[in-house]
């Protein structure tokens, strides 16, 4: 997994370093990072359901945040764990636009474990930077 | 600041429960910041605690010291005990103040069993609570709300609950506020937020909230006429206590107004040293905006812990209904992740201030008129929740909390991170060495359980200790827990 736990900014909560070859690598790690903490093995959840989405937002990082989102709000309000499937980060006229396709099934409590529900993404300390060719992000995840 | 800047030489003891960072110590600080604990809790408390605390000093508004209760740990924007109060008039409010759980909160029950009564089923007792109290990941909850009842519960919050036969009038009137905060206004809540809630509510939620079923042994009661008037009048008495706070609805109306305040700082010519404490002119629209969304989410989270309560209630009553003259009451009902306008007096004056508490308990004194009348000889009843090893406690208010904007702590504390925590204990062996110490434990996350480790907390006693001492409160009993169900 593409990710380290970084444990000097949180103790309550959990905070997270992800790396990415690309910015959409970035992505597509991140939101398996955000379910992995969530649960025992995401490789237990089935791609039986899809969602698609674009998201804009001028600062490339508020496009992370409300990235990660997607998978939270799913989770709440429709029951369903979702994985990435394809995600496309571009930019037009200085707007940075997220298309994605999630992937997933409805909650089911015999197979999917949980390790803590990660109920939101926080704005501390949150960056997305490019360093080396590697897209780089710290997250921290309210539990 | 950076988190490898903070020195903690800038940190002067004032006495031997209070401790200061001054005003000078950073630029930007516009207050010092106080820190109430014990030598040895400021010594457990990590670094980000004090960095955090000092961005606090920063915000627009602030009257008086930045405060840091003595279970203060670091969190995200705000410390978690931190609390600051804010001047409406010319200050902001800012969601990175309360957190993302909006009244995260505890209500404690006392029943008219004692331990003895119970003991003999208090394995179907903690059961039959797990099956039937919604908790975990995906567990939904005990109603699910129509749209038009979702907006009428997020302006009547418990009270919602006691017209559809939730509750007991007893239950609104033990609860801060009456369980029905005024100034909620469902227009200021997005339809993301409500669809995250509606089939949340009358649910646990998971992390360290949690069901527990606790004892009032009478060798723990340290000031038994105090006890008595909170309900706790028999040795061994059972008692039940409930965390849990507004679920993904709280979190949603966080996320919806951290997202706009962050997009407007440039706007509002803020430049604060932490995203996460981005925030509104409270007098602007989209700072009443926040304000009155926060107000829905704080009464969801009162009817989130009522229904509970009443299904708790409900359980009791089938189990132990024959037993003589049963009786299950609300003691109290505390918030801890709140802003609220309150009349303090600083530097001599009356002021209305808008109190900023993330993980920290309202204390109100002996005589105030916002807390219910029989408790007004004793002060505001405390609800500390402690680890689920250690057992937690209750405090009162008292007149002394005045300089700490009449707050104090509202549980241990983490001295380990949860990833720490799960390297140092293991969930099934750590549900069977508390069935051999007498303490039931249910929980829908056994990985989650470990994070909850008593281990992974401060010692309850020294947090209490340090409170009572620094003049935050005074402790009237602590309780043993015999149960808990976890999500």
């Amino acid at each position: 997994m593409d990710y380290e736990i970084i444990h000097d900014i949180t103790s309550a909560d959990i905070a997270v370093r992800i790396k990415g070859d690309t910015l959409a690598g970035l992505f597509v790690n991140a939101g398996n990072t955000l379910m992995s903490e969530l649960m025992d093995d995401i490789t237990m959840i089935n791609r039986e359901v899809r969602v698609t989405g674009e998201l804009r937002n001028d600062e490339l990082d508020m496009l992370y945040f409300e990235f990660l989102n997607e998978f939270i709000f799913y989770k709440d309000s429709q029951d369903l764990l979702l994985l990435p499937e394809t995600v496309e980060v571009t930019k037009k006229s200085g707007t940075n636009i997220c298309r994605y396709t999630l992937a997933g099934e409805q909650i089911d409590r015999e197979r999917h474990t949980f390790r803590v529900d990660i109920k939101a993404v926080t704005l501390h300390g949150l960056k997305v930077y490019e360093r080396n060719g590697n897209f780089i992000a710290v997250t921290v995840f309210d539990v | 600041m950076k988190s490898d800047t903070m020195n903690r030489n800038q940190i002067k003891q004032i006495n031997d429960y209070l401790y200061e960072i001054p005003a000078d110590a950073s630029p930007g600080m516009k207050v010092p910041a106080r820190i109430y604990a014990s030598e040895k809790l400021i010594r457990e408390m990590d670094t980000a605690v004090f960095t955090q605390i000092i961005n606090v000093t920063t915000l627009p508004g602030i009257t008086g010291p930045a405060l840091c209760m003595p279970d203060a740990h670091s969190g995200y924007g705000f410390p978690i005990g931190g609390v600051a109060a804010i001047d409406p008039d010319s200050g902001i409010i800012s969601p990175g103040g309360i957190g993302f759980d909006i009244n995260c909160g505890v209500r404690l029950l006392s029943t008219s069993l004692t331990y003895n009564e119970v003991r003999p089923r208090i394995k179907e007792l903690v059961d039959t609570l797990f099956r039937s109290i919604p908790s975990g990941v995906g567990s939904g909850g005990i109603v699910k709300l129509t749209d038009s009842q979702f907006d009428e519960a997020m302006v009547k919050g418990s009270k919602w609950a006691l017209e559809h036969g939730f509750g007991t009038p007893s239950d609104c009137e033990f609860t801060e506020e009456n369980g029905m905060i005024r100034g909620a206004d469902p227009s200021a809540v997005s339809q993301r937020a409500r669809e995250r809630g509606a089939g949340q509510i009358g649910s646990l939620g998971s992390g360290n909230h949690y069901l527990e079923v606790q004892v009032a042994r009478k060798g723990n009661i340290i000031d038994p006429a105090t006890a008595a008037i909170f309900g706790i009048n028999k040795d061994d008495q059972v008692m039940i206590m409930i965390h849990t706070g507004s679920r993904g609805f709280g979190h949603q109306v966080a996320t919806d107004y951290l997202q706009l305040f962050a997009s407007q700082q440039k706007r509002f010519g803020y430049a604060l040293p932490d995203r996460e404490l981005a925030c509104a002119p409270f007098r602007s629209k989209e700072g009443q905006d926040y304000f009155s969304a926060m107000n829905c989410a704080i009464n969801i989270a009162f009817l989130n812990r009522q229904l509970i309560i009443h299904k708790t209630r409900e359980i009791l009553h089938e189990m132990f209904g024959r037993t003589r003259g049963l009786t299950v009451n609300t003691v109290y009902d505390v918030c801890h992740n709140t802003a609220k306008l309150e009349k303090h007096t600083v530097n001599g004056k009356e002021k209305i201030l808008l109190i900023h508490r993330k993980g920290a308990t309202r204390a109100f004194p002996p005589g105030s008129r916002d807390i219910p009348e029989s408790y007004r000889r004793t002060g505001q009843p405390v609800l500390v929740g402690g680890s689920m090893e250690s057992g937690s406690c209750i405090m009162c208010g008292t007149e002394s909390g005045s300089p700490g904007l009449y707050t104090t702590v509202h549980g241990s504390g983490r001295v380990m991170s949860r990833h720490e925590a799960k390297r140092h204990f293991n969930g099934r062996e750590l549900q069977k060495r508390m069935e051999s110490h007498g303490i039931l434990i249910r929980t829908a996350s056994f990985s989650g359980l470990a994070e909850e480790a008593g281990g992974a907390y401060k010692n309850m006693n020294d947090v209490v200790d340090s409170a009572e001492k620094a003049g935050l409160g005074k402790v009237v009993a602590t309780l043993e827990p015999v149960g808990n169900i976890k999500g």
